[in-house]
């Protein structure tokens, strides 16, 4: 390969390409080095995503900043791990209202729960199918919601997520059980909603993207 | 040092000592620089010390309390070592800098070629817009897709569709540059 030539990298030499890039500072580049209080937010996942997006921008192409925001991240993950901070992007009420799901979902879970076989497209790329049965996909705003989706062989866990029509999660929960009712489910705004779960290991599923349209009451 | 001062000082050294290891701990996936985080724990240490006798938390230290001082102590540690940086970057305006660029090379070309072909690189991703580029870049730095979806907050569907289209700009803008890029596979 010659100067300025056709040259050609696998991946790990771009790899190795972009690590070189990063062992140099960012700082006096055209993109400023966000303050340590824009990194933590990055790691909070606090403040709009647009503003997170350029900070964690600049924080992957500058080796200062990508020290920072790991040092940053580490302690609020540990913060989050001993149950001293909430995890990021979920608030203080979060592991309460977990808590709170997973007990009612013991309950409900085995003994309320609709059977009805109404299948679901699944993710093209998953072995393993998981199903969603509740709820709806319209309901009222105001109220509890309940989750409910049919066991997969394997599942140790399952993860809910609860996304808004742009894409965010708003709700988000595990339980080792096939329902939960989410009681923050009431204080979402009327609106459209997607939701999906996943099965953590040993299975790995995943179900597709239900909608879920939330009427005002 | 009086028995109940003595006392203290041992519960506020296992506190910190206790959270200052689940940070290594969590740390070490992430490559941590465990030094940086030394200096935290350090002015951690300080501050615990200083608030004894004017905060009644610190009689009965926790893993909470360390945390939200931890967290605290280290937006001001970066800030010292930002305040540092900027004052010896002011000092290598001088003769350093001519030392530096003047050192002997032992491959001028090689370095001369491999610089080229990270100049291309890095404009390559620069073009990548900015809503899939920090997506890109995470990926580029190893970390796996789960890390990126759980720092922004996105779905594994959404974190797995930016960063395919990243990808896809990234060839795109590699090849405008004259750069063929062999991919092993799909981004994990």
């Amino acid at each position: 390969m010659g100067h300025g030539g056709r040259a050609h990298v696998n991946d790990q030499e771009l790899r190795a390409i972009y690590g070189s890039l990063m062992t140099s500072s960012g700082r006096g580049r055209a993109s400023p080095c966000p303050k340590p209080e824009a990194i933590l937010a990055l790691v909070r996942r606090e403040g709009p995503e647009e503003a997170r997006l350029a900070a964690l921008d600049h924080v992957m192409s500058c080796a200062d900043c990508r020290s920072e925001f790991d040092l940053v991240r580490s302690i609020e993950l540990a913060g989050a791990q001993a149950g001293a901070a909430a995890r990021p992007g979920r608030g203080g009420r979060a592991p309460l209202a977990l808590a709170a799901a997973e007990l009612l979902a013991v309950v409900i879970g085995r003994y309320a729960l609709p059977r009805a076989p109404e299948r679901d497209v699944v993710r093209s790329d998953a072995e393993e199918r998981l199903t969603l049965l509740a709820p709806p996909p319209d309901a009222t705003t105001g109220s509890p919601l309940l989750f409910a989706w049919h066991p997969i062989a394997g599942a140790g866990r399952y993860r809910l997520e609860v996304m808004n029509a742009a894409g965010e999660v708003v709700l988000e929960a595990e339980t080792a059980d096939t329902a939960m009712v989410l009681q923050s489910a009431a204080d979402l705004a009327p609106g459209e909603y997607q939701w999906w779960v996943g099965a953590t290991a040993p299975a790995d599923a995943r179900s597709a993207l239900r909608p879920l349209r939330l009427r005002a009451q | 040092m009086p028995e109940a001062e003595q006392h203290l000082s041992l519960a506020l050294e296992a506190a910190v000592a206790r959270f200052g290891n689940m940070v290594r701990q969590v740390g070490r996936r992430y490559r941590l620089d465990e030094s940086g985080l030394d200096e935290v724990m350090q002015e951690v240490r300080i501050r615990l010390w200083r608030a004894r006798g004017t905060s009644e938390q610190v009689g009965e230290t926790n893993t909470s309390y360390v945390y939200r001082t931890a967290s605290s102590a280290a937006l001001d540690v970066l800030r010292r070592r930002r305040a540092r940086q900027a004052e010896r970057h002011d000092s290598i305006d001088g003769d350093d800098a001519v030392a530096t660029l003047t050192a002997p090379n032992p491959d001028p070309h090689a370095a001369l070629e491999g610089s080229d072909l990270a100049n291309r690189v890095a404009r390559a991703i620069d073009e990548i817009p900015a809503t899939r580029r920090p997506a890109v870049r995470m990926h580029l730095a190893g970390y796996p897709r789960e890390e990126i979806a759980k720092l922004m907050g996105w779905t594994e569907a959404k974190t797995r569709n930016l960063l395919y289209r990243g990808l896809a700009d990234l060839r795109e803008r590699l090849t405008a540059e004259g750069i063929g890029w062999d991919t092993a596979g799909e981004p994990t």
